[in-house]
């Protein structure tokens, strides 16, 4: 399985820390969790930054990106105040 | 070292032995960023015992600082904030030095970076941030990085060479601090975690930030790693 986490804003609103998934693309990943919670709307991912083992994964192929048994998907928005 | 600085020294001491207070204070600091960040990492790091610091800000306070800015006040509104900050960190040291410059960082002399040892992003443009990692880059010098919104904070420190930021935030629109906000105790606590970040950075402790960004969420109690330099 696939250890999906949400951070800050995404963990605040849906109240979701973690979650199993099957390995796929993040897509896949994505709507997975949406069947199990089909109050996150998808809009909210649309800034998204997503991290899979630590390492960002290109912004403009995110979605598309496989994940594999075992690994660490995390979903989180970036800050830029000072 | 002068009565002022060896009383800074009695406090700070119990996390730090003295050789390690002195190389602390030695370190030549370049601060970007005089704002919610900022403000707070100058009066820490003056407090610190930090000897040197260049400040950079090309900003004025405003009503809208009061909330969060350390240095703001209803006396000092329309002030440069270099002129602000200067002034008050000169009172709680009278014998750190400090040059300042109302510039865009990017307008000041590049030899500066040169200067000083490390340099410290508190600014709240995405494109600054990237910038001084370029900078710290080209002039061998690693970035202390922090920014804020909401109920969160990030933080990580850039080698040179690594492209920790610029990885962080490729690609990406905005930020969300302008849909969260500034509250008031938020600054003061991303500030000082970076603060010790960077003595532990500094001292070679473990577990430190080299090359790795953290994510701070103070409302779900959560720190954590969320990407290292390839």
């Amino acid at each position: 399985m696939v250890k999906v986490v949400f951070l800050n804003l995404l963990r605040s609103k849906y109240g979701i820390e973690q979650l199993d998934a099957h390995p796929g693309s993040i897509h896949e990943v994505l709507e997975e969790i949406r069947v199990l919670h089909p109050e996150i709307d998808e809009k909210d991912f649309a800034e998204a930054l997503v991290f899979v083992n630590q390492d960002r994964i290109s912004h403009g192929n995110r979605f598309l990106h496989k994940v594999s048994d075992g690994d660490e998907v995390v979903f989180t928005h970036f800050l830029g105040g000072g | 070292m002068t009565n002022t600085t060896e009383s800074f020294f009695q406090s700070n001491r119990g996390i730090m032995s003295e050789t390690e207070l002195e190389k602390v204070s030695q370190t030549r600091i370049l601060l970007v960023g005089l704002g919610g960040l900022g403000g707070h990492l100058a009066n820490s790091l003056t407090r610190l015992g930090i000897h040197s610091i260049v400040l950079v800000d090309d900003d004025r306070f405003s009503s809208s600082n009061l909330n969060r800015q350390l240095f703001s006040s209803t006396e000092n509104l329309g002030e440069y904030k270099t002129d602000v900050v200067l002034r008050e960190l000169k009172k709680i040291n009278p014998d750190i030095e400090l040059v300042a410059y109302h510039l865009p960082v990017q307008d000041i002399e590049v030899s500066v970076f040169d200067t000083v040892d490390l340099i410290i992003d508190a600014v709240d443009e995405i494109k600054t941030k990237l910038f001084l990692e370029t900078m710290g880059k080209e002039h061998h010098k690693p970035l202390l990085h922090g920014a804020i919104g909401g109920w969160y904070g990030q933080m990580g420190i850039s080698l040179p060479g690594s492209n920790l930021i610029h990885d962080f935030y490729g690609g990406a629109g905005k930020g969300l601090e302008k849909a969260l906000g500034s509250p008031t105790f938020i600054p003061p606590i991303i500030a000082n975690m970076m603060v010790a970040e960077m003595i532990k950075f500094l001292l070679g402790r473990s577990p430190n930030l080299a090359n790795q960004m953290m994510m701070a969420d103070l409302l779900n109690h959560e720190m954590r790693i969320v990407s290292k330099a390839r």
